[in-house]
C-alpha cells in the first residue's frame, strides 16, 4: 500500500526526500510480522515454545537415562559389624550388582517416589523412574501427537472446506451435514468407545498412538472445514474470483491458486489454536487412560500417577506439578501465539 | 419460525441417524461380543445359552439388520441392557442424570456471571494493566488441564486446609430424612471443587467472546452518538453497547449445553461423583459398549438441541433475524 505513494513522491523532489527517509517499505507479510512482534505475550509464546522444544528434543542426547529405565536401591548390611550401605543403581547394572554382592545378600527395592537430588532432579515416579528424563519424553509425545494431529484435520478440513464452500448446492449440502454429524459425537466420550474398542482387538501400545493420531485428526477436521467453508463462500463473490473464472482458469487451479492462498491466515490461526486444544485433550485422553499407553511417558500420564498417591499429593509434589505445568505452559504458549496471529492478521487492528 | 423449527428438527434426525449409524458400526467392529465377555468367567455356559443371550440382547444378527432393530428399540425409549451395570441403559440414564444435570446448571450461571462482567471491563479498559491481567487469567484458564487443577485443589483444599472432602457426593456416615436444608449443604460443600474445577477452566471462552464482542460494539457510530450526546458512561454501557453484546452471548449458553455434559466424563471420574460421566467412564474400563453408545447418543440429542435451541434464542433476542 505504501509502495505507490512512495514511487510518486520520488518525482516530487521538495518532498519526496523527506518521505523516503523515514518511509519503509513494508510487505503485507512484514506488517503482520511487525504487528505479531509488538505482541508481548505472543513474543512470550514463542519463548516458551522454543524452550519446551528444546528440552523435548535435545534434552534426551544428555542424559544417559531412558524413559523406561528403573531405578533401584541397593542395601547392604555387614554381617559383623551390622553397618548399613545404601546405593542406587540403574535397572541395567541389575544382575551385575546382584552377582557382585552375592554373599552379602543384598536388599534390593525399587527406587520408588524419591525425592528430587543431585541425580534425579525431579526425583522418581511410581516405579522408580527419573521424572526429569520423562517429562523430555513426554513432550516429545505431546508435540509430535499435536502437529501429526493439526497436519491431518488440516488436509481433511480444508479439502472438504474448500470444495463444500466453492461448489455449494448438494455438495456443500452432504458435506455439511456429514460436518454436523461429527460436531454432534464429544470427543471424550467417543474416545472411549474406540478406547474400549482398541482394548478388545489388543492393538499394541507401540501402534495405538497412531491410531489415536489418525482419530483425533479425522474427528477435529469438521471444525476447520466449517470455518474454511464460512471463508470460502465470501471469497467466492469477490471480483478477482469472476476474474478467474472469465479467464477460463480451471476450477482445481482457481481452489488452490486462488482461494487457498487467501484462507492462509485463517489455516495459519486455527492450525496453531488447535495444536494448544489437542495436546490439552491428549493429555486428558491420556490421564484417563485412554490415550498414550502407559508404556510411554507423556505428560498426561505421568499426572495420573497421583492416581496412585492417596493422601500424599503434596509430599510428592515433584511427581505430578511438573508435568502439568508442562501442559499448562505449552497449550499457554500456542493460545499466547495464536491468539496474536489473529490480531497481526486482522487489517482492521490499528495498533 | 415454526417452519423452520420443523425443519432443522427434521434435519436433526437425519444427522442423528447418522451419528447412531457409525456408533453402532464402530461398536460392532469388536471381535468379540458383548456375550463373550460378560460370560468370559462363567464355566458352565453352554453355545445355545449365549445364542440365546445373544438373541436378548440383539446381535445374533447382521449389523444392518442389527441396526435397525436397535434403532426400533432406540425410537421406542430402549437402548438396551448395560453389561456391567446390569440395567437398561435408558433406565440408568434417567437415574443418575439429575447429579450431572445439576453440576452443569450451576457451572453454566456461574460462568456466566463471572465471565460477562469481567469482559465487560476489560473491554472497557482496553490494553490497560487490569486488560492484561484479565486477558492473562482468561488464557491460564482456558489452557489449564482440568485433570491437573482439580488435582491441585484437592491437595490444597482436602490434604492441606481439609477443608473440603477430596471425593464423593455425600459425607459418608450422615443420615438425612428425606431432603432437608443440611443435606443439601452437605451435597453443596461436596460439590463445591467439581463446580470450581468446571468454571474456571471453561470460563475463559466465554470471557474472551465478551470482550471481542464488547470491543466491537464499542467502536460503532452510535456508541459514539451517545456519547457526544452526552449520555453518561454507565448508561452507554450498559444500556446501549451490552445488550447489543448479548445477541452472541445468548446463542452460546445454548452451543455450551452439549459441553457441560460431556466435560462431566472427567469431572466427575476426577472427584468420583455418581453422574452419567462417571459412570461413562467405568463403562469404558469394563468394554461396557452398550451404555457407551447410550451415553453418546444421549450427549448427540444435547448437541442438536443445544444448537437448535442458539439459533432460536438468536431469532428471540435480535428481531432483525428471520428465519424462513
Amino acid at each position: 500500500m505504501n509502495n505507490n505513494l512512495t514511487s510518486e513522491n520520488n518525482n516530487n523532489d521538495f518532498l519526496g526526500e523527506d518521505l523516503d527517509k523515514d518511509q519503509v517499505i513494508l510487505s503485507p507479510g512484514q506488517m503482520v510480522m511487525k504487528r505479531f512482534i509488538r505482541n508481548k505475550l505472543a513474543v512470550v509464546g514463542i519463548i516458551i515454545l522454543v524452550f519446551m522444544a528444546l528440552f523435548c528434543f535435545l534434552g534426551p542426547l544428555f542424559t544417559e537415562y531412558n524413559q523406561t529405565s528403573l531405578f533401584y536401591l541397593v542395601r547392604i548390611t555387614d554381617e559383623t559389624t551390622g553397618e548399613v550401605t545404601e546405593f542406587e543403581i540403574n535397572g541395567k547394572e541389575l544382575n551385575a550388582v546382584r552377582q557382585q554382592y552375592k554373599d552379602q545378600k543384598p536388599f534390593i527395592l525399587a527406587n520408588m517416589r524419591s525425592a528430587p537430588n543431585s541425580k534425579h532432579l525431579l526425583g522418581t515416579d511410581n516405579l522408580g523412574r527419573d521424572t526429569f528424563t520423562r517429562l523430555m519424553y513426554g513432550g516429545r509425545i505431546s508435540l509430535v501427537i499435536g502437529f501429526c494431529v493439526v497436519i491431518v484435520e488440516i488436509l481433511i478440513g480444508v479439502t472438504l472446506g474448500g470444495i463444500a464452500g466453492y461448489y455449494g448446492g448438494k455438495v456443500d449440502m452432504v458435506i455439511m451435514r456429514l460436518v454436523e454429524i461429527f460436531y454432534a459425537i464429544p470427543f471424550i466420550p467417543l474416545m472411549l468407545i474406540i478406547s474400549a474398542v482398541m482394548i478388545q482387538m489388543k492393538i499394541s501400545p507401540n501402534v495405538k498412538i497412531y491410531y489415536i493420531m489418525l482419530i483425533m485428526g479425522l474427528i477435529y477436521w469438521a471444525g476447520v472445514a466449517r470455518m474454511i467453508r464460512g471463508q470460502i463462500l465470501s471469497l467466492r463473490e469477490m471480483e478477482y474470483m469472476q476474474a478467474a473464472e472469465a479467464a477460463g482458469i480451471k476450477p482445481a487451479q482457481r481452489i488452490f491458486k486462488h482461494l487457498i492462498p487467501n484462507v492462509m491466515p485463517i489455516i495459519i490461526i486455527i492450525g496453531t489454536m488447535d495444536l494448544g486444544g489437542i495436546i490439552l485433550t491428549e493429555s486428558t485422553m491420556s490421564y484417563l487412560g485412554v490415550g498414550v499407553p502407559v508404556t510411554q511417558a507423556s505428560w498426561g500420564n505421568m499426572v495420573s500417577e497421583v492416581q496412585q498417591l492417596q493422601n500424599a499429593l503434596m509430599l510428592h509434589w515433584y511427581m505430578w506439578v511438573p508435568p502439568g505445568l508442562c501442559i499448562l505452559f505449552t497449550v499457554l504458549a500456542f493460545n499466547f501465539i495464536g491468539d496474536g496471529l489473529r490480531d497481526a492478521f486482522d487489517p482492521k487492528m490499528k495498533r | 419460525m415454526k417452519q423452520y423449527i420443523i425443519r432443522r428438527i427434521l434435519i436433526s434426525f437425519v444427522v442423528l441417524f447418522g451419528v447412531s449409524i457409525m456408533l453402532y458400526t464402530l461398536v460392532r467392529l469388536m471381535p468379540s461380543d458383548f456375550v463373550d465377555l460378560a460370560t468370559a468367567n462363567d464355566m458352565h455356559i453352554t453355545e445355545e445359552h449365549k445364542q440365546k443371550l445373544r438373541e436378548l440382547y440383539g446381535i445374533d444378527k447382521g449389523i444392518i439388520e442389527g441396526y435397525v432393530s436397535w434403532l426400533g428399540g432406540a425410537l421406542q425409549g430402549d437402548l438396551g441392557m448395560s453389561l456391567y451395570f446390569k440395567k437398561p441403559v435408558s433406565e440408568l440414564i434417567v437415574k443418575y442424570m439429575p447429579v450431572t444435570f445439576a453440576v452443569a446448571a450451576i457451572s453454566l450461571v456461574l460462568q456466566y456471571a463471572i465471565a460477562v462482567p469481567l469482559g465487560i471491563l476489560a473491554a472497557r479498559k482496553q490494553y490497560t494493566k487490569t486488560d492484561y491481567a484479565i486477558t492473562v487469567l482468561t488464557f491460564i484458564g482456558i489452557s489449564l488441564p482440568i485433570f491437573f487443577f482439580a488435582v491441585v485443589l484437592r491437595t490444597v483444599f482436602s490434604e492441606w486446609l481439609r477443608i473440603l472432602p477430596s471425593s464423593g457426593m455425600l459425607t459418608a456416615r450422615a443420615t438425612y430424612n428425606g431432603f432437608t436444608f443440611a443435606k443439601l449443604m452437605d451435597y453443596l460443600w461436596h460439590l463445591a471443587m467439581p463446580i470450581t474445577c468446571f468454571v474456571l477452566t471453561s470460563v475463559g471462552g466465554i470471557l474472551r467472546y465478551t470482550r471481542t464482542n464488547m470491543l466491537e460494539v464499542l467502536n460503532m457510530d452510535y456508541i459514539r452518538t451517545a456519547r457526544a450526546k452526552g449520555v453518561p458512561e454507565n448508561k452507554v454501557i450498559h444500556k446501549h453497547a451490552f445488550r447489543n453484546t448479548l445477541i452472541p452471548l445468548v446463542t452460546m449458553i445454548g452451543g455450551s449445553l452439549p459441553g457441560l455434559f460431556s466435560g462431566a466424563a472427567i469431572t466427575e471420574g476426577l472427584f468420583a461423583l455418581e453422574g452419567l460421566g462417571n459412570m461413562a467412564l467405568t463403562a469404558s474400563y469394563n468394554s461396557d459398549v452398550p451404555y457407551l453408545m447410550g451415553f453418546n447418543m444421549f450427549l448427540a440429542v444435547m448437541t442438536l438441541l443445544g444448537t437448535l435451541l442458539s439459533d432460536i434464542l438468536y431469532a428471540v433476542v435480535d428481531p432483525r433475524v428471520r428465519y424462513s
